[in-house]
């Protein structure tokens, strides 16, 4: 599997200092955007412990090859294995950024959001935990990965909002979840199958605010080489008044060697994708 | 852009039936679960899985895991507290002993000794007990918490911040004391093998990150000016620089105590030798008004009175460096009780400012009580501005009349009419002195005195 990757993080116009935090591992094919809340520099140091406890804990425990039961927290039996470490190093982040957030007068109240990818020939996960998102571009459609913990991400969901509205709701930065407000934290994780030409943008809520996902779309297509491609939607932020942060994670996959599955793993394969097609239809038809 | 796929999908497995019922099975489930479930979100494929799984106390292991990640952080004290928790095994105590190490070699070596003496008490570990002897021994830990033990209280780093072994080329001997803005530690200079007293400021903690290179700036320049000032009178400045985050000034080391201990009814110094004091302070305010200094900050903390009865101001234009400058926390630094009533203002300000402040001073020297007093600030600077201070003989009548004349004079709220200048209340109150002096070889019955 070749993988190419690329990330951005600007400062944007309007803001003092960066909040944002991310990371670009290709050699664990580990990808992390986190958007840190908090005053004083305490949104920074979120987001950055944040990044760092859980790439360091995936490492620790990819190389130690370490059994899901020795994760931080008990397992969740319906994921993979790496996708334990995740869930694990989620958890262990977030206990330390709570802990931290309680006891430093100066710390009080700070948080971070998360965007994990990590990507491997036979299974792509996709963690998030607040606002910052994971897309998947595949066959000319955009996928989101991720599911925002907001306010107005809940109320679309239960359909008492509409998309539009909640774009220019003012509580559309109110989150429900994110890394360091309670001693628990429980992410969304998707695992997929990956396919190639692949292209997952991960992405802060400084993109998303901007661009639309139909804008995505037509700007990966329009330049796929993750590195032009991130440099494009930093640029497009900026020219419209970049009022945030703005961080941008590009990811590309080609060449997929399947490893040897039978014939009944494939065919679960091809059942789980023509599910897929079936379902987005579904959720059109019920909008 | 699986349309495409399931047509493949169905001639490669030949299983057309089969796929579509399997498919309209779980489409109207995935329908009705859509409809049932209040949050759906954005369901990727077959394989999604929401997690909804609790968390639970810490398990040891997991202690061991915030603990490494804590230690990973460089957050060593978070890191011990988690060590502890964990059963008392040799694994457990490598981990505790690593975080010693680490804490040397960071130099933070009271908190080295720590966590020895801990794992010295749970039956010991490796070389603990040599690394505990060695660092008990050790100039550097002992001189400063032996130092620090008394008044442990007041005069504690603050937690988080290091105790220090060196500043600049000076090498900390011990703390003396906190300042207003960070602690005064005592250092020996190993140059010229000189004592010094170092006091350290870290403006990055005072004040808001956009002002700090200004007042950085500002206090070096305005410590450059009051470096120049030689009184028998002014405490010397030796040097001053920057250590990492921490600004340090290093001055004439000096023993004695600060006029704070004797401004309560109980503490007063006798009335003559009060009078001495405000001499010495005149003169030396005198000095560096035609030095063009103005002290700014006249108050008991910044006046030393010596072992060797020699008098000696102290934070010479320091004031005039942060003076004006938001704080983090938006309050006014130090205390405004003895600010002339143009300086609360905000108005220009002259060497007659100092003059205010020092009648403020010798008032309270005097009476033990300070001449302005408010419920809260607000009522505190409509006193120093609008109302007239009290008789100082109302508090003791045995002050006398010509010296509360002085008061009057050095606590008129128009500079006009105050003092023309230091050197002018330096002779009144000096020939004050020496009449008392007269009265008292005349008459070596009488005493006056202040309420000891």
């Amino acid at each position: 599997m070749q993988i190419k990757s690329s990330g951005i993080t600007d400062v944007g116009l309007k803001r003092e200092g960066n909040e944002d935090a991310f990371s670009v591992e290709d050699a664990l094919g580990l990808y992390i955007v986190a958007d840190g809340m908090g005053g004083h520099l305490a949104g920074e140091i979120a987001s950055r412990i944040a990044v760092d406890v859980i790439n360091k804990a995936f490492r620790k425990w990819s190389v130690q090859d370490v059994g899901e039961h020795e994760i931080f927290g008990s397992p969740d039996t319906s994921l993979s294995l790496k996708g334990n470490y995740i869930l694990g190093g989620i958890r262990l982040a977030n206990r330390i950024i709570y802990e931290l957030a309680l006891e430093k007068k100066d710390f009080h109240g700070m948080g971070t959001t998360m965007a994990i990818l990590l990507v491997t020939p036979s299974l792509v996960i996709a963690a998030n935990v607040g606002d910052s998102r994971i897309y998947l571009v595949r066959d000319g459609e955009i996928e989101r990965l991720s599911r925002d913990h907001s306010v107005v991400a809940e109320q679309v969901e239960l359909g008492m909002m509409t998309e539009e509205e909640a774009e220019s709701s003012p509580l559309r930065h109110v989150l429900t979840r994110n890394l360091g407000s309670s001693e628990d934290v429980v992410p969304d994780i998707f695992e997929i199958e990956p396919n190639n030409n692949d292209l997952f943008i991960l992405c802060s809520d400084g993109l998303t605010d901007l661009v639309s996902d139909d804008e995505l779309l037509s700007m990966s297509e329009e330049e796929p080489e993750p590195g032009r491609l991130c440099r494009r939607l930093v640029d497009e932020v900026l020219d419209r008044g970049a009022h945030d942060n703005t961080t941008v994670i590009s990811v590309s996959l080609s060449d997929i060697v399947r490893s040897k599955g039978g014939f009944f793993q494939r065919l679960g394969y091809m059942l789980g994708d023509a599910l897929f097609s079936i379902q987005k239809r579904a959720r059109k038809i019920i909008r | 852009m699986t349309d495409k796929k399931i047509q493949l999908s169905v001639i490669a497995a030949g299983l057309l039936v089969l796929v579509i019922f399997a498919c309209l099975a779980v489409f109207s489930v995935s329908l009705a679960f859509i409809k049932a479930a209040s949050i759906t979100g954005s369901l990727a494929s077959i394989i999604i899985i929401v997690l909804t799984a609790k968390g639970k106390k810490e398990s040891p292991e997991e202690n061991r895991m915030l603990g490494l990640s804590y230690q990973d952080q460089g957050l060593l004290d978070k890191a011990f507290e988690k060590y502890q928790d964990l059963p008392p095994d040799d694994d457990s105590r490598e981990l505790i002993y690593s975080l010693g190490l680490e804490y040397e070699n960071k130099d933070q070596l009271n908190d080295a000794l720590k966590v020895y003496l801990y794992l010295a008490r749970k039956g010991g570990f490796k070389d603990v007990k040599e690394r505990v002897r060695r660092l008990k021994s050790s100039s550097r830990t002992t001189a400063a918490s032996g130092l620090v033990g008394g008044n442990e209280a007041t005069i504690m780093p603050n937690p988080g911040e290091k105790v220090r072994t060196r500043i600049g080329r000076y090498e900390i001997l011990g703390v003396l004391g906190k300042g207003s803005m960070g602690l005064v530690y005592k250092a020996q200079d190993p140059k010229i093998n000189r004592l010094v007293a170092i006091k350290t400021i870290r403006f990055s903690d005072e004040f808001d990150e956009d002002v700090v290179q200004e007042i950085k700036e500002r206090f070096f320049r305005e410590a450059e000016i009051a470096g120049q000032l030689s009184h028998p009178s002014i405490v010397t400045i030796h040097d001053v620089g920057e250590d990492e985050d921490l600004t340090y000034m290093a001055m004439e080391f000096l023993e004695g105590e600060d006029l704070d201990n004797f401004i309560t009814r109980k503490s007063l110094l006798s009335f003559r030798r009060v009078l001495d004091v405000v001499v010495k302070v005149a003169d030396a305010l005198d000095y560096a008004h035609k030095a063009n200094v103005i002290h700014r900050d006249i108050k008991p903390a910044n006046v030393m009175l010596l072992k060797n009865g020699n008098v000696k101001v102290t934070d010479f234009g320091i004031a005039k460096a942060i003076s004006s400058s938001r704080t983090k926390t938006g309050v006014i630094l130090g205390t405004p009780n003895y600010m002339s009533p143009e300086q609360i203002m905000g108005q220009k300000i002259d060497a007659r400012s100092d003059l205010f402040s020092l009648g403020v001073l010798f008032f309270q020297l005097i009476t033990g009580e300070l001449p302005f007093h408010g419920d809260n600030l607000s009522g505190l600077l409509y006193q120093i501005t609008q109302i007239k201070h009290p008789s100082p003989r109302s508090y003791n009548p045995k002050i006398p009349q010509i010296c509360e004349q002085i008061l009057d004079k050095a606590l008129a709220k128009d500079p006009v009419k105050r003092f023309k200048s230091a050197a002018e209340m330096s002779r009144v109150v000096n020939s004050l002195g020496q009449r008392i002096d007269q009265i008292r070889i005349q008459k070596s019955s009488i005493i006056v005195k202040g309420t000891e």
